[in-house]
C-alpha cells in the first residue's frame, strides 16, 4: 500500500464494513461450520484422536479427581478436573465467587502424580492459585442446580430424565471463566503458534469445554450409581447428546473483540470470504440442496427449543422463528443461475437481522469443502501491528479517518446521550464494568472502548496540522492520540477491524458483543439475564469425547 | 520473587504505566517493552517500576543525529518515537551514529529497536548489541542504570545469543506496579456490583 492508496481496498464480493460490522447484526450472529467448536470437532475426527478417562477418583459424595486424555497425531493434551461439594449458598457464577461446584485446567501433555498434587492445591482455588507453563487454561463450573439433581434422582431410581426438564435448561453445568493465554500462570499461546491444532483461534478453550462436557455426564452417572446401585442405569444416548455446557458470561468478555482490532477483523474477512466464495457458485447440486434442508430443518428446531425470558431476546426469538419458516419455503424454489446469491439477495430484503444471519450460517453448511480450509485464516498476531507507521502523511492518516470512521465523525458527544455510559475496571478482581458518566463515580479512570470518540478526537486534533507533517511528528507532540492512530492505521489495512458503533451510547447494549463472540466460539441459545450478562450453550448435539470410535 | 508470565508483565506494565499517567497509547508501548525485555531474562518490570515511581521524563526535541531534552527523557516516549521515525531522516536510520542525551532508565529503549539490523546501544557504563529479535551485552548493567545518554551505531552481526529463561519479578517492583495499577481501577459501587451479575438468582 502506498500513499496514494491509504486504505486497502475490500475483495470483490464482500459485504461493505458499514453493514457488517454494525452493533446489532453482530449481536444476531449465529454460529456456523467456521465457528471454533467445529474446527475442533472436524480435527479430532479427521485426524483420528483418542480419547479415555486414566483416572477417575470421586467418592460418594461427588468429591475428588478425575483425568481427560486427548492424544492427537503429535502431541497429547489431558484435563484434569477437580470435584467439589459445594454448598449452595456459595454458589455464583460472578467473577467475584471463590468457590465452584468443580475445576479444571488443561494440561499440555499428561500430568504426573507431582503434577496433580501441585494442580490440587491451587486449580481449585482459581485466580488465587497459580498454574505453570505446561498448562494451557484453568476454568471452573457450577451445576444446573434443578436440572443435576433431577437427573441424578431419576437415574438413581432407574428412569431417565424428564426430556422437558432437559430441554428447558440445555446443561448439566455451565463454565463460569475458561482463562487462556498467559492467565494466572499459564502457557503463552504465542508459544503454541507453530502447532497446527492451535492455529485457529481459542482451541485449548474449546477442548477443555468439550472435555468438561464429557466429565458432566461422567459425575451425574457415578452419582446415580452411588446413590442407585444395581438399580440406577445410565443416560439415554438422546438425552445425553441433547446436553451442551452451559456458560455464564458478563462485562468480562465485551472489551475483548475491541482490544483485538486484527482478530475481529480476519474473524469477519473469513465470514465474508466464504459467504462471497457459495454467493459465487453457479449452481445448486441436488445433495448441497438436501444438505440446506436439512440445515434449515435443524435451526427450526433448535430455534424452537431455545428458551429466553428476556424482552430483547423473546422479540428477536419471535422474528427468527418467523424467517427459519421463509427460509424453508425460499430454499425449496431455489433455481436459476447463481441460485446462492439469489437466495442471499432474497434473504437481504426479506428477513430480519436474527433471520439474515440464521440463512447465512445455513448457507454455509453444505459447502465444507469449498470454505473449511478458512479456519487457518482465523487466528491473528496481534504483535505484528505494535508498531506504527512513523512515515505516513497526515494527509494519509485523514483519508484513512474519512473512509474508516465516516460512520464515527458524524456522531455529536456533546449530545449527553452520546457519551452516557464509560467503560471501566473494578478494583474487586479487576473485572471489566460499565459506568453510568452522569451518576456513577470512575469516569475518570475510563477505559479505551470508546473508538468512536477516540477517532473523532484525533480528526479533530489533526485540522491545521500541515498536510506534509509525519505521524511520527504528531504522536510525538499529541502521545493522548497514539491509540487512536494505531486503531486508525490498523482499520486502513482491516475493513472489519472496527466495531461501527458508538460503545459508549447510552442504548449500546454489552450483549450484542458477546453474542458476536460467543457465536464465532459455536454457542448457541442465547439467553440474556440482563443486558449485560448471558447464558449460552456450547457443544450441543456434538459427540462425546469417550464415545468416538 | 515471582515469576509472571509475558502476557501477565504486559498487562500489569500497561495498567501501571498508565496509573502513572501516561497516556494509553503510551503505556501499551512500555507493557510491550517491559513483557518484550522479561522473556528475554531481563528485568523490564523492575525497571519499568523504577522509572515509573519517580518524576516521569519527557518526550525527546527530535533532530538529526542529536536528541535532546530539558531533563531526563522518557524511556517509553523516547523509544516510542525511535521506532516511529526509523523511516526518517531524524530516526537512526544506520547511516549515522544517533546521540540521545539523558534517558531515564535506557534499558527500555531496547525493545523498540529490536527487529533490525544489528545495531549497538552504548551507554554510560554498559553496552549492548541488539539484533534482530535478541539483545546480548552488558544487559544486567544496563538494566540497572537510572539515567545515561545513549548513542545508537550500526554494527556487525552478534554472536546469536540463545533466548534465557524469562526473568522473574522482584517483589518490590511487584508491588510498585500493582499500586499503579491500581489507580487505573475503580471502587465498587452497589449498582455497579449489581449489573455485573444475572438479574436472578444462579442456584436454578
Amino acid at each position: 500500500m502506498t500513499d496514494a492508496a491509504p486504505v486497502s481496498p475490500l475483495p470483490h464480493g464482500y459485504r461493505d464494513p458499514d453493514t457488517v460490522m454494525r452493533l446489532a447484526r453482530l449481536g444476531s450472529a449465529h454460529p456456523t461450520r467456521l465457528s471454533f467448536l467445529r474446527i475442533l470437532l472436524r480435527r479430532v475426527q479427521d485426524e483420528g484422536w483418542r480419547f479415555d478417562r486414566p483416572l477417575w477418583d470421586v467418592d460418594a459424595q461427588g468429591v475428588g479427581r478425575a483425568v481427560y486424555r486427548a492424544r492427537g497425531p503429535e502431541r497429547t493434551y489431558s484435563l484434569v478436573a477437580f470435584a467439589h461439594d459445594l454448598p449452595d449458598d456459595q454458589r455464583s457464577d460472578r467473577v467475584i465467587a471463590t468457590a465452584w461446584d468443580a475445576t479444571f485446567a488443561l494440561v499440555d501433555g499428561e500430568p504426573t502424580a507431582a503434577d496433580l498434587d501441585r494442580l490440587a492445591a491451587n486449580v481449585p482455588l482459581q485466580e488465587a492459585g497459580r498454574v505453570g507453563p505446561h498448562e494451557l487454561t484453568l476454568s471452573r463450573a457450577n451445576r444446573s442446580v434443578r436440572l443435576f439433581a433431577h437427573v441424578v434422582e431419576r437415574l438413581a431410581a432407574g428412569q431417565q430424565p424428564d426430556v422437558e426438564q432437559i430441554a428447558s435448561v440445555g446443561y448439566l453445568m455451565r463454565t463460569t471463566a475458561v482463562y487462556g493465554s498467559g492467565k494466572f500462570g499459564a502457557a503463552d499461546y504465542r508459544d503454541l503458534s507453530t502447532r497446527a491444532e492451535c492455529l485457529p483461534p481459542f482451541q485449548p478453550e474449546m477442548l477443555t469445554v468439550w472435555l468438561i462436557r464429557q466429565f458432566t455426564v461422567d459425575i451425574v452417572e457415578h452419582l446415580a450409581q452411588v446413590r442407585g446401585g444395581a438399580q440406577a442405569v445410565r443416560l439415554d444416548a438422546r438425552l445425553k447428546a441433547a446436553l451442551g455446557v452451559g456458560n455464564s458470561t458478563g462485562l468480562g468478555m465485551a472489551p475483548f473483540l475491541v482490544r483485538h482490532p486484527v482478530l475481529l477483523n480476519n474473524w469477519v474477512m473469513v465470514r465474508e470470504e466464504a459467504l462471497s466464495r457459495v454467493r459465487a457458485l453457479d449452481r445448486a447440486t441436488p445433495a448441497q440442496k438436501s444438505a440446506l434442508r436439512v440445515t434449515v430443518r435443524q435451526a427450526i428446531e433448535n430455534a424452537a427449543a431455545w428458551r429466553s425470558e428476556h424482552p430483547l431476546q423473546v422479540v428477536k426469538l419471535a422474528d427468527l422463528r418467523c424467517d427459519l419458516s421463509a427460509i424453508a419455503v425460499q430454499v425449496e424454489v431455489m433455481e436459476g443461475p447463481h441460485p446462492w446469491d439469489a437466495l442471499w439477495r432474497w434473504g437481504e430484503g426479506a428477513l430480519s437481522l436474527e433471520g439474515q444471519e440464521a440463512l447465512f450460517a445455513a448457507m454455509l453448511e453444505p459447502h465444507g469443502d469449498l470454505i473449511d480450509g478458512l479456519a487457518d485464516c482465523l487466528g491473528a498476531d496481534e504483535g505484528a501491528t505494535q508498531r506504527l507507521r512513523g512515515a505516513m502523511r497526515l494527509d494519509t492518516l485523514r483519508a484513512v479517518l474519512r473512509d474508516r470512521y465516516a460512520w464515527a465523525l458524524g456522531i455529536d458527544f456533546d449530545n449527553p446521550q452520546a457519551r452516557a455510559r464509560f467503560w471501566y475496571v473494578s478494583q474487586e478482581k479487576l473485572e471489566p464494568r460499565l459506568g453510568e458518566r452522569a451518576s456513577d463515580e470512575g469516569a475518570g479512570r475510563e477505559h479505551p472502548l470508546d473508538t468512536a470518540r477516540m477517532a473523532q478526537a484525533l480528526w479533530r486534533a489533526l485540522h491545521g496540522e500541515p498536510d506534509g507533517e509525519t505521524v511520527a511528528g504528531f504522536v510525538l507532540r499529541h502521545p493522548e492520540h497514539r491509540q487512536a492512530v494505531r486503531r486508525a492505521q490498523i482499520a486502513a489495512r482491516h475493513p472489519y477491524a472496527e466495531v461501527r458503533d458508538n460503545l459508549i451510547a447510552h442504548d449500546m447494549l454489552p450483549i450484542d458483543l458477546m453474542r458476536f463472540k460467543l457465536a464465532n466460539f459455536g454457542a448457541s441459545h442465547f439467553d440474556p439475564r440482563s443486558d449485560k450478562w448471558v447464558r449460552i450453550s456450547l457443544f450441543q448435539n456434538a459427540p462425546y469425547p469417550l464415545d468416538l470410535p | 520473587m515471582t515469576l509472571l508470565t509475558r502476557p501477565e508483565v504486559e498487562s500489569l506494565c500497561t495498567k501501571a504505566a498508565r496509573g502513572a499517567g501516561l497516556p494509553w497509547g503510551l503505556a501499551d508501548e512500555a507493557g510491550f517493552a517491559a513483557g518484550w525485555l522479561q522473556a528475554r531474562g531481563i528485568d523490564g518490570a523492575g525497571a519499568l517500576a523504577a522509572y515509573l515511581a519517580g518524576p516521569l521524563g519527557q518526550a525527546p526535541q527530535v533532530g538529526v543525529a542529536r536528541w535532546s531534552g530539558a531533563g531526563p527523557l522518557c524511556p517509553i516516549a523516547t523509544g516510542a518515537a525511535l521506532a516511529d521515525h526509523r523511516e526518517l531522516p531524524q530516526g537512526f536510520t544506520g547511516h549515522a551514529p544517533l546521540v540521545i542525551d539523558g534517558v531515564a532508565w535506557p534499558i527500555l529503549l531496547v525493545p523498540f529497536l529490536s527487529g533490525d539490523s544489528a545495531l549497538s546501544v552504548a551507554c554510560d557504563a554498559a553496552n549492548v548489541v541488539i539484533d534482530g529479535d535478541t539483545v546480548e551485552g552488558d544487559c544486567t548493567a544496563l538494566a540497572r542504570l537510572p539515567v545515561s545518554s545513549v548513542t545508537l551505531n550500526r554494527t556487525a552481526s552478534a554472536s546469536g545469543a540463545v533466548m534465557p529463561r524469562p526473568c522473574p519479578v522482584e517483589l518490590g517492583d511487584l508491588s510498585v506496579l500493582e499500586r499503579l495499577a491500581f489507580e487505573t481501577a475503580v471502587p465498587p459501587s452497589a449498582q455497579s456490583r449489581a449489573d455485573a451479575g444475572a438479574a436472578g438468582s444462579d442456584n436454578d
